[in-house]
């Protein structure tokens, strides 16, 4: 399990690539990456190509990071998500929360 | 009293059932539980992450909710998930008493059963989780009784007992 986070040139974009299981092990990194940023982006991509599952608990931490971000107004793009994730996002209708590419 | 584990050849049916006490909560991954299933019926092989989730899923409310009270109303914001998380390894690391029992039962061709009873005085929000999730109404940005949902996605039937300690997951597997 591994959790990196990119910032932008312009600071607008922030990419959280996590890799491995995503589940409440990597909450205290999750957080780090997107709480340690200084100012708030435009845009949040968690990129969860190197991911190939997630259980109830990441989708907590996927909510809270919204949350930060705004709530309604957030905007929380995931991508590289395998059919697998897909599912479970899409069975607990947070696709209709997150942008999901 | 010692983890127990016992696979038992009845005919073609495979029932694995795993006994975990208190001082196994520290290092039990349900992962491995999982590996065990497989490597005893590998014809479920393609079935693993569906039943990965279901008992991950379920073990988890029995342990953080069944034995160590967890609140789930903690969970509302990003400090309380880490309190959540904190005081989840607390507790773990200081108890003595509580068991779960993860009862797996497979009936060839495609027919699971999943026990999982934990010695606690009964999971309150069960039934109500599960009636619950059923209404489509339930907004999506709450915080709690996602796994719930997730797990009767899954199955084909998802039952607690009266009490809320024992529940009980089956799935009619497509091949």
């Amino acid at each position: 399990m591994a959790i990196d986070s990119m910032l932008s040139d312009d600071g607008k974009e922030l990419t959280i690539k996590i890799d491995g299981r995503f589940d409440f092990s990597s909450l205290q990194l999750f957080r780090n990456a997107y709480e340690n940023v200084k100012e708030k982006p435009d845009l949040y991509i968690i990129d969860l190509e190197g991911s190939d599952y997630l259980d109830s608990s990441a989708l907590g931490m996927l909510l809270a990071l919204r949350d930060h971000a705004g709530g309604d107004n957030a905007n929380v793009t995931i991508t590289g998500a395998n059919p697998d994730v897909r599912k479970i996002l899409v069975i607990t209708k947070l696709d209709e929360l997150f942008t999901v590419n | 009293m010692q983890q127990q584990q016992q696979a038992l050849k009845v005919g073609l049916e495979q029932r694995l059932k795993l006994v975990l006490v208190a001082s196994k909560f520290k290092s039990f991954e349900p992962s491995q539980y999982v590996d065990q299933i497989i490597q005893a019926v590998p014809e479920l092989l393609d079935h693993r992450l569906e039943i990965y989730t279901i008992i991950n899923e379920l073990y988890n409310n029995a342990l953080e909710h069944g034995i160590l009270c967890l609140d789930s109303g903690l969970k509302a914001t990003s400090d309380g998930i880490t309190d959540y998380y904190k005081i989840r390894q607390d507790r773990i690391n200081n108890i003595h008493e509580g068991q779960i029992t993860i009862d797996f039962f497979y009936q060839p061709a495609n027919k699971l059963t999943i026990t999982i009873t934990d010695s606690g005085s009964g999971f309150t929000a069960a039934r109500y989780l599960t009636q619950y999730n059923l209404n489509q109404q339930s907004a999506p940005d709450r915080f709690f009784g996602r796994g719930i949902q997730i797990v009767k996605a899954l199955t084909t039937l998802l039952e607690y007992n009266q009490k809320g300690n024992e529940v009980t997951a089956i799935i009619n597997l497509k091949n």
